[in-house]
């Protein structure tokens, strides 16, 4: 998906910290560690947002033979800054995940790679090379795991259950990987992103507003941008050239759609006023010739298709949803489907186990809050 | 500690659930999925309540300090309504006409008719002869693979693909006779609608009873008649012995037999070999009366399989006397005579189509019924047996004794072996013959009886789950001498082919019952029972002779394969799954 390239991106966020970081860190004792990453403001990149030293000091008082996991499943349709970042700085990541391991004493990490990603394994285990001496001098073993294509194993907790030879579903939380994760231990999940800017915090070369974007969409230059939040969406639109006069933007496949509003500022606050959910950092910029209708429609089809089937909600809710929107998008439907799909939008969003199956129908509260005439115009 | 739900205060102790903290005060929350004897998964998304304004499943939510939770708002009536909705739409029309927990749910929620279409495909295993399998019905809650893969340590099922196309299947998608399925029908108990079922009979039995030049036979297992009642409304525990009699003479069978005669029988065999076993030093001894332990013992540790009891499962035992010296006796041809069993079981139907188990020419036993079948059999005919009056079961195969009705029940077997085999070395009988120590429904329960001819060290465990800790153990280096294994939870009782649906509650109160009709019993000891005796003395001779070991005995695969069943025509065509 488009190109991932900025030449202004090499002297920030993805700055080469070439092992000074890390021998920074690993001069700090764990507890040191653990509060300048919290300090620091760093949040996870990967969708949720939880305070990665929080996250990190949960693990490290849980008792138990921890383990580190790197979570390079990226599979949020139109989301690709981990594959940047992996192609770009793969040392980065792997000395964010020795000063993981150093922080709450781990002696086993493991990356769990998207299976489509699987040519940038040479790149991980290059890595992993250079920075051998760190990861002997800890006597710390990291594996790469391939995942096998579910959107779910994104999921911290079927990520788990993927790399103990499991059936790919959630696992109830509480109790959170941190505290009991991989094999019952306690577990550090941490997303690709957020492992590799670990190491700047120690640089002291880290800003938690700066993050990468992944654009897509209706766009000349569509790739993975720098951001600083609070800026205008139409500038940060700007930089990546708009085919047309863009009318919407999704945030990847589950944050939800909204109008196009140049002069919004790019944060949490207003993007979670308007609906949707920034999540894990990407915009989809949709033009004039796209219906919204359709554009669900297609997103719909990636849920049903990736819905792992634990939960009744999740695994007919989408299917359901599915069917009423195809009839919409056919002109098919009545005023009584477009009721019953506020219905079971409701229903998934609320109901559903996992975070991903209550993030499923976002673009479609969304789309059905701020395009609502679009979905009616289509209905008898 | 305390939480408040709907408004009132209500006290808990840390770990339980919002769940169990309502069902405990009167608060109706309706459940799908949840099942009182297994942990809960949430996987139907019914239960859901508010818990501090968030929409939890109440299942899986345990209680935290001053919790404040709403069970009846209109949000949440409209969800749990969708919830239902979906899970309805996805069945067969057909399903939803039956009685089942699907349908009950359904009334709970105050849905009259689902919304959308049913869009699951139709797929039928019925390789197995035990249990039968089709997805379309099946509502994906999860209890069977749990029940297989936690409570019984088996894994022949398991889910398969994902969103719609999500399905339980045979383990590697192989049908169900190809897995290391041991037919114990845990998972049919436990399924809420139909999509598991114990392979029909009922079909059979029926035109078997207007064939006019057939003698019918029937014999009822212990525990059919403490949990038949429940099908017609009685409480769990009800003893119905002469009831069921009169039912299935008015039914159309000719002779009514009780399968306690044979369970005596079996004993006789059985505690012989045991003390013939120990005498031997050839300890330790597994019973051999539960046809999925058997088929368990023999996939999972077919180097045991020397260890287990040659003596058939009273239901053979009966099946071999039935058509050799009943049929004897009566100067009829064993040709002649169609065998039925009523069983507590799914797992007897299989062991009556096994190739090996037969004393006659044909199958001992020709059909088997469980006490589903015979309950909704009896309701096709409008036969209500509470109604009727008591009969007595037909000579020469109808006398039972304590020991022998207490097979129902885990620890039975045992309790029954050892009143005998303490009579066969001391020369008389207990003083007492109530062995608590046998009893209980702790998962496996050990002990020691020393008397002074008799050493001896005993286990019992029931659901194979527990049975594999308990022999994982004796493979370690623990000793006992004979072991008393039950593939389902509290035995019989417990079993697979048991009323839907069953709980510990329900499975406790048929032991009960059980034990309430031994300590009614004059006799309870095995080798007190006259017409074995007289069975012994005009025919078989003496336990384990000769004549008893070729009709009474069997012997067991050790290649590691479960015993084989008798291929007929019928089975070559069988639609193969995929």
């Amino acid at each position: 998906m488009g190109k991932e390239k900025s030449s202004s991106l090499e002297k920030s966020l993805l700055f080469k910290s070439n092992l000074e970081g890390l021998k920074k860190a690993l001069a700090l004792k764990p507890g040191q560690v653990i509060r300048k990453v919290k300090k620091s403001g760093l949040c996870g990149r990967g969708g949720a947002g939880f305070p990665t030293g929080l996250k990190w000091e949960i693990s490290a008082k849980a008792s138990g033979e921890h383990f580190v996991l790197c979570n390079a499943d990226e599979g949020e349709p139109g989301t690709f800054k981990d594959k940047l970042i992996i192609s770009k700085a793969p040392l980065n990541i792997i000395e964010g995940i020795i000063i993981a391991c150093h922080a709450v004493k781990a002696r086993e990490a493991f990356i769990y790679l998207r299976g489509e990603y699987s040519h940038l394994k040479p790149k991980l285990q290059g890595a992993i090379r250079k920075a051998r001496p760190f990861l002997e001098r800890k006597g710390i073993k990291v594996t790469i795991v391939l995942g096998e294509g579910a959107y779910i194993c994104g999921e911290e907790t079927a990520i788990l259950n993927s790399i103990e030879g499991r059936r790919p579903e959630p696992r109830r939380k509480p109790p959170y990987p941190a505290v009991k994760g991989l094999r019952g231990q306690p577990t550090v999940v941490n997303n690709v992103e957020t492992l590799s800017v670990i190491p700047l915090i120690f640089l002291e070369r880290f800003n938690p507003k700066k993050r990468l974007c992944s654009f897509s969409g209706d766009l000349k230059k569509p790739g993975v941008f720098e951001v600083v939040e609070g800026k205008k969406l139409g500038e940060l639109v700007e930089m990546a050239k708009p085919i047309g006069v863009p009318r919407a933007v999704s945030f990847g496949a589950s944050g939800g759609i909204i109008p196009y509003d140049p002069v919004m500022e790019l944060t949490e606050e207003n993007i979670k006023e308007r609906g949707a959910w920034l999540g894990s950092c990407s915009i989809i910029v949709l033009n004039h010739t796209h219906s919204i209708v359709e554009f669900c429609e297609s997103v719909q089809h990636f849920f049903v298709h990736e819905s792992c089937g634990y939960c009744a909600a999740c695994r007919e809710g989408n299917l359901r949803i599915l069917e009423i929107l195809k009839r919409i998008s056919n002109s098919d439907a009545t005023m009584r489907d477009l009721r019953n799909l506020e219905k079971l939008c409701e229903f998934v969003s609320l109901a559903s186990f996992c975070s991903l199956g209550r993030a499923a129908p976002n673009h479609v509260i969304t789309g059905l809050r701020h395009f609502k005439e679009e979905f009616v115009r289509r209905c008898r | 500690m305390q939480i408040t739900i709907d408004g009132k205060k209500i006290s808990f102790t840390k770990g339980e659930t919002i769940l169990e903290i309502a069902r405990r005060n009167g608060i109706e929350i309706p459940t799908l999925c949840f099942h009182p004897m297994l942990e809960p998964e949430g996987r139907c998304r019914v239960c859901l309540v508010e818990a501090n304004a968030r929409i939890v499943t109440s299942c899986d939510t345990r209680a935290a300090e001053g919790m404040i939770i709403n069970t009846k708002t209109k949000r949440l009536l409209r969800l749990r309504r969708e919830a239902v909705n979906l899970i309805a739409s996805s069945v067969p029309p057909q399903t939803l006409k039956e009685d089942n927990e699907l349908t009950r749910a359904m009334k709970k929620v105050g849905l009259r008719k689902p919304t959308y279409l049913h869009h699951v495909v139709q797929e039928k295993d019925h390789s197995s002869k035990a249990v039968w399998r089709r997805t379309d019905s099946c509502i994906l809650c999860g209890r069977c693979t749990q029940l297989c893969s936690e409570k019984q340590s088996v894994d022949a099922i398991a889910f398969a693909n994902r969103s719609g196309e999500t399905v339980i299947v045979g383990v590697e998608e192989e049908p169900l006779a190809s897995t290391k399925c041991v037919s114990c029908g845990q998972c049919v108990l436990a399924c809420p609608t139909n999509a598991l079922t114990e392979a029909g009979e009922i079909r059979q039995v029926e035109r078997i009873l207007e064939n006019k030049e057939k003698i019918k036979v029937v014999q009822v297992a212990p525990s059919v008649r403490v949990s038949l009642g429940e099908c017609f409304g009685l409480e769990p525990g009800a003893i119905l012995t002469g009831q069921v009699v009169a039912a299935l003479k008015k039914t159309g069978f000719d002779y009514v037999f009780d399968t306690n005669f044979s369970a005596d029988m079996t004993i006789m065999e059985e505690a012989t070999e045991l003390v013939e076993r120990i005498k031997n030093k050839k300890t330790p001894m597994f019973t051999s009366c539960c046809p999925a332990w058997i088929d368990f013992c023999c996939e999972f540790y077919p180097k045991l399989v020397s260890k287990l009891s040659t003596t058939k499962s009273p239901q053979q035992v009966m099946g071999a006397m039935i058509k050799t010296y009943f049929a004897k006796k009566r100067g009829i041809k064993p040709k002649s005579i169609v065998s039925v069993s009523i069983m507590p079981c799914t797992a007897k139907k299989r062991e009556a189509s096994l190739s090996g188990i037969n004393a006659s020419r044909g199958r001992d036993i020709d059909l088997v019924l469980t006490t589903r079948e015979l309950a909704e059999l009896l309701k096709k005919k409008r036969i209500n047996p509470t109604a009727l009056k008591p009969a007595d079961f037909d000579s020469p195969l109808g006398e039972s004794t304590g020991a022998g009705t207490i097979f129902g029940s885990t620890g039975g077997v045992m309790e029954a072996a050892l009143r005998t085999a303490y009579f066969l070395t001391e020369g008389h009988n207990l003083r007492n013959s109530d062995l608590m120590m046998a009893r209980g429904s702790k998962g496996i329960r050990e002990f020691s009886l020393k008397t002074k001819k008799l050493n001896l060290k005993g286990a019992v465990a029931h659901g194979l789950g527990n049975a594999r800790k308990l022999i994982e153990r004796m493979i370690a280096g623990e000793h006992f001498d004979f072991v008393e294994v039950m593939a389902c939870p509290g035995g019989c009782v417990g079993g697979g082919g048991q009323p839907k649906p069953t709980d510990w509650q329900k499975i406790n109160a048929r032991a009960k019952a059980i034990y309430r009709i031994d300590r009614g019993k004059k006799k309870r000891a095995s080798h007190e029972n006259e017409e074995v005796k007289k069975a012994y003395f005009e025919f078989l001779g003496e336990p384990c002779s000769k004549k008893a070991e070729r009709i009474l005995h069997r012997h067991y695969p050790v290649n590691g394969k479960k015993p084989s069943e008798k291929r007929s025509l019928q089975d070559f065509k069988a639609p193969k799954l995929h």
